[in-house]
């Protein structure tokens, strides 16, 4: 199965290109761009394409109630092959997880104490797959509470059968990881390795799978 | 009256029989109940020594199980890999060893950089190729650590695994297929 990474931010030709090359010399295969812009994702997405890659735009909608979920996703959907919901309380969370439309919850280290065993259980039930970004962890300064936080998410996500998905969210080509790195990351926070394998390649394909069936738009 | 007399005499000598019957039953129960005791002084005694003896036999069984894992071959692990730069130069394999040892040390303390004794075992200037070195049990952390660095010398880098084998024989065979891929690009 190929290895993927659906967290890329690129927006226009040349930044798709200069991260197009990392991916391919990492070993990626499948790839989700962002970008505010529609066509700047667009673009870049082409650019992937054209280097060998299996290539998709993706939108994250940030929210603090269901309303805004469901307004901003039916708004966006529309221009973007992959949606993302990053939320902002629990209500938020449990509605993302159950949208049709949605195909991935991002959540971020802080978030961790959203991932529990009914939200498991909604994300099971909807299809989505849950969002682990890495990129708090090349952060300078200190790693402790970034790296809690993802391992808690990874552990319960596993623990509780949810679909879990592992992206870099880099900005530019030196800050993607590399999947063997990835993995074993996963590895050593107490993920099963067949899980975690699967949280590289099968997951994303999962994800990618509902946001292409067009389920309920 | 002496009838009366004869029979308070018998009265009394018979009470006297029975109490002295009664206080030979009571030395007799007496005397048993020592013995008991000094059975039961001997059975705890021989208890102990038991107990003692059992212990000294875990402890020994148990020392000897940890002498055997002491004693027990080391296993580890290769992990090939190669360095991509920002300007194309590989930098120098002392800063490469440098800079995992201080992501291992930054993601898992200093205690895993000791059990890890992690070494660069080869490492091939021209394209950034190298075999490193580490314990079985911190592969994984070891492998994650790889991926924190970002910088190699001022320069921004990123070390990529290629694969974790298990004897440098191996791990020999997979560098070397892929330095002729590199040489070949």
């Amino acid at each position: 199965m190929k290895p993927c990474d659906l967290g890329l931010v690129a927006c226009g030709r040349r930044a798709g290109e200069q991260l197009a090359q990392m991916l391919l010399r990492l070993g990626y295969r499948v790839a989700a761009v962002e970008c505010s812009d529609p066509r700047g994702a667009a673009e870049a997405a082409r650019a992937l394409r054209e280097a060998g890659l299996e290539a998709y735009t993706r939108a994250t909608v940030e929210a603090e109630r269901w309303q805004d979920v469901v307004r901003q996703v039916a708004r966006l959907s529309l221009s973007y092959d992959l949606m993302a919901v990053k939320p902002r309380s629990a209500e938020a969370a449990r509605l993302a997880a159950r949208d049709p439309r949605v195909s991935l919850v991002t959540l971020t280290p802080s978030m961790a104490r959203y991932m529990d065993k009914s939200q498991a259980l909604m994300l099971r039930e909807g299809g989505s797959v849950v969002e682990l970004r890495l990129l708090p962890l090349l952060r300078g300064g200190d790693p402790r509470a970034a790296l809690r936080g993802i391992m808690i998410i990874a552990r319960r996500a596993s623990a509780y059968d949810a679909a879990f998905t592992v992206t870099s969210g880099a900005r530019s080509p030196w800050q993607l990881w590399p999947p063997a790195s990835a993995r074993a990351l996963l590895e050593a926070f107490g993920v099963p390795p067949q899980l975690a394998l699967l949280a590289l390649t099968a997951y994303c394909r999962k994800a990618l799978d509902k946001a292409l069936a067009g389920e309920g738009r | 009256m002496s009838i009366l007399a004869a029979a308070a005499a018998a009265a009394a000598a018979s009470a006297l029989w029975a109490a002295w019957r009664l206080s030979r039953r009571l030395q007799a129960l007496w005397e048993r109940l020592g013995a008991i005791e000094e059975r039961l002084e001997r059975l705890e005694a021989a208890q102990r020594l038991l107990n003692k003896a059992v212990a000294a036999a875990l402890a020994s069984s148990e020392a000897e199980d940890m002498l055997g894992k002491l004693r027990r071959r080391r296993r580890r692990r290769y992990i090939v890999f190669y360095v991509v730069t920002e300007d194309g130069r590989p930098p120098p394999p002392e800063e490469v060893e440098k800079a995992i040892l201080k992501a291992t040390e930054r993601l898992a303390g200093q205690l895993t950089v000791a059990l890890a004794r992690l070494q660069l075992i080869y490492y091939h200037p021209d394209t950034g190729a190298g075999i490193l070195r580490a314990s079985h049990d911190t592969k994984h952390l070891v492998l994650a650590a790889m991926a924190l660095v970002r910088r190699i010398g001022g320069s921004r880098a990123i070390l990529v695994p290629v694969r974790t084998t298990g004897t440098i024989r191996t791990a020999k065979r997979v560098l070397g297929l892929r330095l002729r891929e590199l040489k070949k690009t």
